[in-house]
């Protein structure tokens, strides 16, 4: 109930959740105050971009597979050998998540995710979302907010895709985190998906800070 | 048929070449146990540098110029789920079953070269050490492919002596490159008690002015 408050309000930015495409299969439940904002893919691609661009700087944050964290401690995970990770059959818990390290004023251009996936039909699905809470005060719970929710399509092994956010969204430390969330398979458990791993996850970042570029900053 | 053989050459030293080293001074590990040891498969593809020999710089170089990152214990993540450990609430963590090694990912600035990674624990066990590695784990930039794996140093405490602190020295010009690669530093554990426990993993790295 709680995420049509904000559909109204947002209507002219935002989508509702579709047909299938379920607050339970972006791994949130009916009752969290969620809006659906998928977000068209902008125009340019990824390899139209110089690590340093005139007044854009462009950074990266990655994070493996196997630093992800389960949604519930239901998660059973495996192929960590590498820095993957899969989902063991038998686990209930389909869904991991992890933060994009992002600095207050970076905006996100896109992320670059690599799997491995010989399943013929089942994919990694890749649910990008912003977890908000007020900033100096108690808050009517956590504000979710999807931006997109894409599968991998591959079953022929080894596979990386990017996704476009066209420097769309920033990173808010005060009051929000940009998070994504992997989901193995479509089915509410993983049994049968296991031959879908997660390798990496890339963000690809503009900064502002130009005479720290790649020395000074964080990351 | 000609033409069949030189396409699987052709795709034969791609695969090759997708899998190999981004280093020139990179060993390929053959030794099974060793891979074992360090928490991958017998037939995974890992590489292995050179040991380096140099003194860890202690004071602050030049102001800023050195970066430290800390990771308490209890940031490590097991390699499988069936990790399981506990912590007596001050940041450290040791093993309680399941799963033997556990990685702690490290996040460096971009460009910085890789210099250090310390590691601080106790170990009171006689029988048992606790192993420590780190790796450097690279993808193509901007396509899919293998995880090229190279264990950078690794470092193991001895005797049961108590609290230490041990330091694995990472080969110099190994520059850290966030675009293409990750670094983590993994611990085995080889007991599951109290007995071994590991407190902090610190990565030190120096600015490229």
């Amino acid at each position: 109930m709680k995420n049509k408050i904000f559909i109204p309000i947002l209507a002219a930015f935002f989508t509702p959740v579709a047909a299938g495409d379920s607050l339970e299969q972006l791994g949130f439940t009916e009752d969290d105050n969620v809006v659906v904002s998928y977000s068209p893919t902008g125009a340019h691609s990824e390899t139209d971009i110089p690590q340093n661009r005139g007044f854009f700087n462009i950074s990266y944050t990655a994070v493996n597979g196997q630093n992800f964290l389960g949604r519930t401690s239901n998660f059973d995970g495996g192929d960590g050998f590498n820095g993957a990770r899969n989902c063991l059959d038998g686990s209930t818990e389909r869904f991991i998540d992890h933060e994009l390290v992002m600095g207050t004023h970076d905006l996100l251009d896109g992320i670059r995710v690599w799997v491995e996936d010989s399943d013929a039909t089942q994919n990694l699905a890749v649910i990008l979302y912003r977890q908000c809470l007020t900033a100096f005060g108690a808050g009517d719970g956590v504000f979710s907010d999807v931006f997109f929710n894409e599968e991998v399509p591959t079953s022929v092994g080894e596979d990386s895709m990017f996704f476009n956010t066209n420097y769309t969204f920033q990173g808010l430390t005060n009051e929000c985190k940009i998070m994504v969330r992997a989901r193995f398979g479509s089915p509410t458990t993983c049994n049968g998906v296991e031959d879908i791993s997660l390798y990496k996850v890339r963000a690809q970042l503009v900064t502002d800070e130009l005479i720290f570029k790649n020395s000074f900053s964080e990351f | 048929m000609k033409k069949t053989i030189t396409l699987l050459a052709a795709t034969m030293s791609l695969a090759a070449s997708a899998n190999q080293s981004l280093r020139d001074d990179a060993i390929l590990v053959e030794d099974i146990e060793y891979k074992l040891a360090a928490g991958f498969k017998a037939d995974d593809v890992v590489y292995r540098l050179p040991k380096a020999d140099r003194l860890e710089n202690t004071g602050v170089r030049g102001g800023i110029t050195t970066n430290y990152k800390g990771y308490a214990g209890v940031e490590a993540r097991g390699r499988f789920s069936t990790f399981a450990y506990s912590s007596s609430g001050n940041g450290n963590i040791w093993r309680t079953g399941g799963d033997s090694f556990a990685d702690i990912m490290l996040s460096m600035p971009n460009g910085n070269e890789f210099d250090f990674v310390r590691v601080w624990g106790s170990d009171t066990n006689v029988a048992e050490d606790l192993h420590f590695f780190t790796f450097e784990r690279c993808l193509p930039a901007f396509g899919g492919g293998p995880i090229v794996q190279t264990i950078l140093d690794d470092v193991e405490s001895t005797g049961s002596g108590g609290d230490f602190s041990l330091l694995m020295t990472i080969p110099t010009d190994t520059f850290v490159d966030n675009q293409t690669c990750t670094y983590s530093t993994r611990v085995r554990f080889d007991t599951s008690d109290s007995s071994m426990r590991v407190f902090k993993v610190r990565a030190q790295s120096e600015v490229q002015l």
